[in-house]
């Protein structure tokens, strides 16, 4: 056999593997289409919506709320955020809902704050506005937690009121708590007026 | 190395023949080319003997103690024909071979293309060995430091990425065994998913030639290659340990590669690698939840004859790394915060552990390759080369969610996998006249999907390049000319905010071309190139959306982002005298036309976590040009001393004002000694000055100040019996000295990290 014939004979196996990897690659190549992305709701805890809830400690049935939103989560939409409307020298019982309105259900992230008390903290801020928040409620060590709070309002004023929950594993510590422990999972502001 | 194995067997047949009578006399004679009647470096054997000389530069030879009588003789040399004859012992006179050159015998000719290098793009750098090591038991990126012109971008102690020449992510193409890695390779806090321990060659190309490797390498390539399966000739292996004081961990990697002698085409090599290390310290406190795990495969089984071969290689690499606590930000007031402390919260510190907790990545690659090859007389050589690669990405954020059922309560809050199927058919041709080179195709599919949250969309993307590279040489000039072309379609599937889905398409055609220039004049040569390449836009510049949690920005893509596209000049002046001085300068320039880069816009993004700064993907005309340079000096006989530079210099054109997050200049300077029975010191101090080169009010802490690490290694190198042991001991930032490394997004949080003795031994068999 001559040199030629041998590499002609190398060359016609070697084809056969050539064409093999060839088909294999076709084969695999047929999906023209990407995987359809999963839905919103499967997406991990997306909170949309903070919703306080005030009730005059004189009167159960004066009750008003004051929501912040953000329906489509952050980016597109900006948010959508009501501004609190309190009356002067009046106590408030005041309750935080949290809720990821994205699943279907909708999710009650407050239940599960509660759930991990003792690994979270509501931290309240203002600025301008005659209003003092204390906490109504503590975790099991008792610990502030601040789903529920007492508003107590002065005189008139207008200003600003921010809701800040921390996430705290561990690192929570006794009342009133430690603001730069941990890390962020809410940070909402609010306008507040207090009138008569 | 071969010289002295040929040395050591005339020794040995020196002293077996010694036992003979008569066996005194001695071959001598000359081999010349019968065309030009240049002296020829050939191998003569004698047959029946176990005799072998090589021929001197002036083509003589001499074969001393051989016995009286006729003896068959063979010279043999690669490109000529074989000739076999006969001398009677002793000789009456000193004999003149003369060798005629082969074009058209198959056996001698392809033996000329297995010796023939592979044609190699001008400008690669390729590690030493010494500076591999500081690789291994590390990552890839940490090795390339050594090169000058490239540098580290970092997130944290154990996610490096190379940056070459200010470049880095998408602007970079990494070559594992040959296949374009492809993993979420957009993302700051993505490393190259490779293990260092497989690769015997470690190289760079700087700068936009490399048209064989693909579209996209318009800062250059990087190619991690494993030793070539053909090297393995017998039962052989390598076993590394290696130990660091700073973590507390240690490396292992074994390779065991076996070919028998009575089926010689047959090569096996299986390689595995471990890693544990646990948290992390810095100078003067220790980081929760920087340790890190690896466990790495690779196996490789080929066929490969003189004319052609198939070979199979797989490797699997995974790893578990920890994010530093305290880098985990809800918000923009919690990075404030970070800021404002000078050492982290005391939560966050001086727990040891190797537990690995989140925030945390883990991460698999695998690869599988067929590559099949092979020769023709005339035509040259064809290969065909066909890869899957599976890329998963599992970010884990620093708090469970708290609202999941229990079973998907451990479920990443991110996960990418993406395949990629890659196949390359190359055609090189016959090296004639002084041409040689090679003309090629690449195709790629790509599918990428997630779930969790939705950060970057899902995907599919297919694409075809051709290229064609020819390189000239003749006498002291060398020409390289190169050309690619390639065409991506990718279509998008994206949920909208609406919940409501969208399918964009997108078509993309991008042309690269390089011309490079080599002259060579005795201890000079200048290497010059041009070249243009483009870069398609990458998934996340295209559709990210959503908070970067690393560094509390609101990030937006742009889906009409157009390519980048680099016009890169360099030039090189190299100066080797061996004895005194050697010396390397590099100019570059890039001017990048469509240059795409995040642009701090308004307004903040109002979120339920408070305002986040936006990033906006921006288009705009950059220019990045430096130099990088490189002076050796001799002082004594053993004693070398080489300072290396690099500065750079990256300009918005079109706003007039730098581009951020640019190396800042460095300078590398070392001492080598090389001391008695194999032992070498090497110290090194590198100053790497303060990032000035910034804009006022973008970013959120000012450029950490400069700062000069020492570092040092003693290494040897010794056998016992056929083992070969290399050993080194070291320590890098001796002084535990303090400090930030701009190029490292954790500088935020915390100090890098303090001081590290490591010891590596190597153990070759």
């Amino acid at each position: 056999m001559t040199e030629i014939q041998k590499l002609y004979r190398i060359t016609t196996g070697f084809k056969k593997i050539f064409i093999a990897l060839l088909l294999m690659l076709a084969l695999t190549s047929c999906r023209k289409q990407p995987q359809i992305p999963q839905a919103l709701v499967n997406e991990p805890e997306n909170i949309t919506k903070v919703k306080l809830t005030f009730t005059d400690s004189a009167n159960a049935s004066s009750i008003s709320t004051a929501s912040w939103s953000d329906a489509d989560g952050a980016g597109g939409n900006a948010p959508t955020v009501d501004n609190i409307t309190l009356s002067a020298n009046k106590t408030y019982f005041t309750t935080i809902e949290v809720l990821d309105e994205t699943k279907n259900p909708v999710a009650n992230v407050s239940d599960e704050i509660f759930k991990e008390a003792e690994k979270h903290q509501f931290f309240f801020t203002k600025s301008n506005a005659n209003v003092a928040i204390t906490y109504a409620d503590a975790d099991v060590k008792g610990n502030p937690l601040g789903l529920k709070t007492k508003w107590k309002t002065g005189s008139n004023s207008t200003g600003n009121v921010s809701v800040i929950l921390k996430h705290q594993p561990g690192t929570k510590v006794a009342a009133p708590g430690d603001i730069n422990a941990g890390s962020t999972d809410i940070d909402v502001s609010f306008q507040i007026t207090i009138n008569n | 190395m071969k010289y002295r194995l040929l040395q050591l067997l005339i020794f040995v047949v020196f002293i077996s023949a010694k036992a003979q009578t008569n066996c005194n006399n001695a071959f001598v004679g000359k081999v010349l080319d019968s065309e030009t009647s240049k002296a020829l470096e050939a191998i003569i054997t004698i047959e029946g003997i176990a005799n072998a000389a090589i021929t001197s530069s002036n083509g003589s030879f001499k074969i001393d103690n051989l016995c009286a009588g006729t003896h068959n003789y063979i010279v043999s040399l690669l490109g000529y024909e074989t000739q076999k004859s006969v001398v009677a012992i002793p000789q009456a006179d000193k004999l003149v071979i003369k060798l005629k050159p082969s074009i058209q015998n198959l056996s001698t000719f392809t033996k000329v293309e297995h010796k023939r290098e592979e044609m190699e793009a001008l400008g690669k750098v390729t590690l030493k060995e010494i500076e591999l090591t500081k690789a291994q038991g590390a990552s890839i990126a940490e090795g390339l430091k050594s090169i000058a012109g490239v540098s580290t971008l970092s997130t944290g102690n154990n996610v490096i990425k190379p940056v070459i020449h200010g470049m880095h992510s998408n602007r970079i193409l990494v070559l594992n065994n040959g296949i374009r890695q492809e993993g979420q390779n957009w993302g700051s806090e993505h490393a190259p998913e490779i293990d260092p321990y497989i690769a015997t060659n470690l190289s760079v190309i700087k700068g936009a030639n490399a048209v064989r490797y693909g579209s996209d390498a318009i800062a250059g390539v990087i190619l991690v290659e494993p030793k070539k399966l053909s090297e393995i000739n017998d039962l052989g292996g390598e076993v590394n340990l290696a130990g660091f004081s700073n973590g507390l961990g240690g490396a292992t990697s074994t390779i065991i590669e076996y070919c028998n002698k009575k089926v010689t085409a047959l090569k096996v090599r299986l390689q595995g690698t471990l890693r544990e290390l646990g948290n992390a310290n810095t100078p003067n406190y220790l980081l929760n939840n920087t340790g890190a795990k690896e466990k790495n495969y690779t196996a490789a089984v080929g066929w490969i004859k003189e004319n052609y071969g198939v070979d199979y290689f797989t490797s699997n690499f995974n790893s578990e790394i920890g994010l530093f606590t305290g880098s985990h930000v809800g918000n923009l007031t919690d990075l404030e915060n970070a800021f404002a402390n000078s050492t982290p919260r005391s939560e966050y510190i001086g727990k040891f552990t190797y537990n690995i907790d989140r925030p945390k990545q883990v991460i698999n690659h695998n690869l599988h390759k067929v590559n099949a090859y092979f020769y023709t007389v005339y035509a040259g050589k064809f290969s065909l080369v066909y890869a899957n690669q599976n890329n998963t990405r599992s970010e884990y954020d620093a708090h469970r969610p708290r609202n999941a059922y229990e079973p998907v309560k451990n479920n990443p809050e991110l996960k990418f996998s993406l395949n990629t199927q890659t196949l390359d058919f190359i055609w090189e041709h016959n090296p004639a006249k002084g041409f040689s080179g090679s003309i090629g195709v690449n195709g790629m599919m790509q599918n990428n999907s997630y779930t969790g949250r939705n950060l970057i969309p899902n995907f599919i993307m297919q694409s075809g390049g051709l290229f064609a590279i020819e390189h000239y040489v003749k006498g002291k000039f060398e020409l390289e000319l190169g050309a690619r072309y390639d065409k991506r379609w990718m279509r998008v599937i994206k949920r909208n905010k609406n919940n409501t889905l969208s399918q964009p398409t997108f078509n993309y055609n991008v042309p690269s071309a390089t011309i490079g220039v080599v002259y060579n004049y005795q201890k000079i040569i200048i290497k010059s190139y041009v070249g243009t390449a483009f870069r398609a836009p990458a998934i996340n510049e295209l559709f990210i959306n959503g908070v970067h949690h690393g560094n509390a920005t609101f990030e937006t893509g742009d889906e009409n982002l157009k390519a980048e596209k680099a016009y890169n000049a360099s030039v090189n002046f190299i100066y080797n005298s061996n004895s005194f001085l050697n010396a390397e300068l590099e100019l570059y320039s890039n001017y990048i036309r469509d240059y795409i880069y995040l642009q701090p816009t308004k307004p903040a993004v109002l979120t339920v976590l408070g305002a986040f700064p936006t990033f906006s993907f921006k288009q705009t005309n950059a220019r990045l040009s430096g130099l990088d340079a490189t002076i050796s000096l001799k002082f004594l006989k053993n004693l070398q001393y080489t300072i290396k530079a690099s500065v750079l210099y990256a300009r918005n054109l079109s706003s007039n004002s730098w581009i951020e997050l640019m190396p800042p200049n460095r300078l590398d300077n070392g001492l080598k000694f090389n001391l008695p029975k194999n032992v070498v010191l090497e110290t090194n101090a590198v100053y790497t000055m303060r990032q000035t080169r910034t804009n006022t009010n973008v970013d959120y802490a000012a450029a950490p100040n400069a700062y000069t690490l020492f570092s040092c290694n003693f290494s040897k190198t010794f056998n016992i019996k056929k083992t070969k042991i290399a050993a080194v001991v070291g320590c890098n930032n001796i002084f535990n000295t303090v400090y930030r490394d701009y190029m490292n997004s954790f500088r935020y949080y915390a100090d890098d990290l303090g001081r590290n003795i490591h010891i590596k031994i190597k153990l070759t068999f």
